[in-house]
């Protein structure tokens, strides 16, 4: 969900770029990074663990390795700090992720 | 190999400062940033910063980092955003990671200073993994800096400071927070903050915690319960609330294991936030080669982290022999540094500095003196005056500098409180924009009869107009009396002043308002005719059934009057007074109920 209007913060208008959630075609903005244009998609399971738990972004910063995904087929990408890329392909990360 | 005089290792207001002393010192001078923007957690701090006037207090932090670059010294200095430090080994040689191109690269650096900010606490219930579970930074940076809401409706745990904020961001971001559970019995955040949310409406449960979150894919509610003294469960008091978000703000923990790495002594500081690195009153750690600076020193708040910043600064300077008067320049920020950790929440990170440095603590230094800021208004004053209601050490004056009259006084402690002098108060109001923790609040006893004028700092949309009606609530957002919207003041830094009037009795306790439903009271529904408009035509002088009805032809829709016969008697009763059993109400003729014509003509033909 994007925040239409805000007292204090102007959101500048942004272009929507296309990107493949599971081989799915949806839509997030430049300036996004990978984890904000899923959450505004309303995806918040980012990977499921070995022992089946569900994961989503939790600090933001880079720092606590929660949001993890396969990004154009590298595991373990921290999505929170990647920037979203045209046409890039996000894949929910199972367990501690492959190449396959 | 990167070769630099001096590494910042964080580009966040440590970082920052600390590269504004080096490269106005000439030094060669290298920040690499993990995130591909720099200001750290600054970039989403909205709210205005509490502090002194000279030192950006009242200035919101979101503006603050674009402040301190300015003062870098470009020619000196070079940023690698989107890099992270990833490892320094044993031959003193640093490794960093680029993200973007996926390269290790080597750096080699005479000083380093480490200013790696902290990493958010977490806490054990059931599901806490449970996505929709996010730190209360995470939160921050998804609202304020993408501008994407993490939910709708958030239970936030903790009313420490940064709970508190992130509750009321949320609420300006247009979030529903459905409360705040708390373990201690009161806020650990500043009271203003809190204040500030209270009067909101929203709840606040403190000696509660949560005990699990549920949900299939992401979290659907929570379960809380109240603890006792020793932290026990007591049954009977669990409750379940429905969330989509549960945000936690249970503090924060240096993150600097990248200096431990080094070998250089750590210690645990409770205090302090965990494990801090040791280090001097001038950030330089057991190494000469390291500095460190911020929360990775220890957790306090951005203020102090940019003093910091700048002190490490200064210390790996004069290590390079870039400085030669170090003792006199470091004087000015340790001294304001003091300052800012006078106040009830600085304390904490005061004392644990004082164990570090070994310094004398005294007991004494943890309560303060308070003076009584109260004022008594005297009878018949009738020119508008404003309300501070500060009551709490906070190290903080922008009331002060605001005040064109010198009407407040802060004084050079800035953790005394505000005193108004209400003698030269002309209610000008200017206070109430500038004031972090919005608790100024202006009153006019003089607006109208019988009515008083409230004026309100306020920072969420929408804003009213001039002449709405909306609801009046007190300090802990409960609605307890209509009020009216006299005046809408606009801001340039976005606190804007909303005058709202309401009857004197409820003047002492009205300090919020929720907007009001627009639209209007329906009467006949057949015809869209409202009880405006049959009041403004009762106000005319048609107080008669017969009359209203030729007027604005009510009653004569489809229904024939069944919907608005009676609420109109009722309204021509309560205007004139008289007994309307016996007026007219109209004569009803047949059809009774609307019928095609086509009904009447013969063999039903058109």
């Amino acid at each position: 969900m994007r925040i239409a209007k805000h007292p204090i913060l102007d959101f500048k208008k942004q272009k929507r770029i296309p990107f493949y959630y599971n081989g799915e075609k949806i839509f997030g903005m430049t300036g996004d990074t990978i984890a904000s244009a899923l959450h505004d998609n309303g995806i918040m399971v980012y990977r499921v663990t070995d022992k089946s738990r569900k994961r989503g972004f939790f600090c933001a910063i880079g720092k606590c390795s929660s949001c993890m995904m396969k990004v154009d087929g590298i595991p373990n990408i921290k999505t929170c700090v990647t920037e979203l890329k045209t046409g890039m392909h996000i894949e929910c990360q199972k367990g501690k992720g492959s190449y396959k | 190999m990167i070769r630099t005089d001096v590494l910042i290792i964080g580009g966040g207001p440590a970082g920052l400062g600390a590269a504004i002393e080096t490269t106005n010192r000439g030094l060669k001078t290298l920040l690499v940033e993990e995130n591909p923007i720099y200001g750290g957690q600054l970039i989403k701090q909205t709210h205005k910063f509490f502090g002194s006037h000279s030192h950006f207090a009242g200035t919101r932090g979101i503006y603050i980092q674009d402040e301190l670059l300015k003062e870098i010294k470009k020619e000196h200095f070079s940023m690698l955003p989107g890099h992270s430090a990833v490892g320094i080994y044993d031959d003193g040689v640093i490794g960093i990671y680029d993200s973007e191109k996926n390269r290790f690269k080597k750096v080699s650096a005479k000083k380093v200073i480490v200013a790696t900010g902290a990493s958010e606490k977490t806490i054990p219930f059931k599901n806490n993994d449970l996505p929709g579970i996010y730190g209360a930074g995470g939160v921050q940076t998804l609202m304020n800096v993408y501008g994407v809401l993490p939910g709708k409706k958030i239970l936030m745990i903790g009313a420490g400071n940064i709970g508190l904020i992130v509750s009321y961001q949320l609420i300006q971001a247009g979030a529903d927070v459905v409360g705040i559970v708390e373990a201690l019995p009161k806020a650990g955040g500043y009271d203003v903050h809190l204040a500030k949310i209270r009067r909101m409406g929203v709840p606040v449960f403190f000696k509660h915690t949560i005990v699990e979150a549920f949900g299939q894919d992401s979290v659907e509610g929570a379960l809380i319960v109240q603890i006792d003294n020793r932290w026990k469960h007591l049954n009977g008091t669990q409750m379940q609330l429905e969330c989509d978000t549960i945000c936690l703000a249970v503090g924060l923990t240096p993150s600097s294991e990248i200096l431990m790495q080094t070998g250089i002594k750590m210690t645990f500081s409770p205090s302090l936030g965990g494990y801090v690195p040791v280090h001097n009153e001038f950030m330089q750690t057991s190494s000469t080669d390291y500095f460190v600076a911020g929360d990775a020193a220890g957790i306090g708040e951005a203020t102090s982290a940019i003093i910091e910043g700048r002190l490490a600064g200064i210390s790996a300077s004069a290590s390079l022999g870039k400085e030669k008067n170090a003792e006199k320049v470091y004087k000015e920020h340790v001294d304001y540094i003091e300052k800012l950790r006078d106040g009830n929440t600085g304390i904490k990170v005061k004392k644990g500095k004082y164990e570090l440095w070994n310094k004398p603590w005294d007991t004494s230094m943890e309560t303060f003196e308070k003076k009584d800021n109260t004022i008594k208004i005297p009878k018949g004053r009738t020119k508008a005056y404003v309300s501070i209601e500060c009551y709490e050490d906070i190290p903080c004056n922008p009331c002060e500098i605001s005040c064109h009259f010198k009407a407040i006084t802060v004084g050079p402690n800035i953790t005394d409180l505000p005193m108004l002098d209400l003698d030269k108060c002309t209610g000008c109001m200017s206070c109430l924009t500038q004031c972090p923790g919005l608790a100024i609040f202006g009153i006019n006893k003089d607006l109208a009869p019988g009515r008083t004028g409230i004026t309100i700092p306020y920072e969420l949309l929408p804003l009213p107009e001039k002449g709405d009606t909306v609801w009046g609530a007190d300090r802990d957002g409960k609605i307890i009396c209509s009020a009216r919207v006299e005046a809408v003041r606009k801001n340039k830094n976005k606190t804007h002043l909303i005058t709202i009037s309401v009857e004197n009795e409820y003047a002492e306790n009205v300090r919020h308002f929720y907007p009001g439903a627009s639209g209007d009271v329906l009467i006949c529904r057949c015809l869209d005719i409202t009880a405006d408009e049959i009041n403004d035509a009762l106000d005319r002088g048609y107080t008669d059934f017969e009359e209203l009805k030729r007027y604005l032809r009510v009653t004569t829709g489809p229904c024939q009057g069944r919907g608005c016969r009676q609420l109109i008697m009722n309204m021509i009763r309560a205007k004139t007074g008289e007994d309307v059993s016996s007026h007219s109400t109209g004569t009803p003729r047949p059809p009774e109920s609307a019928l095609p014509f086509s009904a009447f003509t013969k063999g039903g033909k058109k």
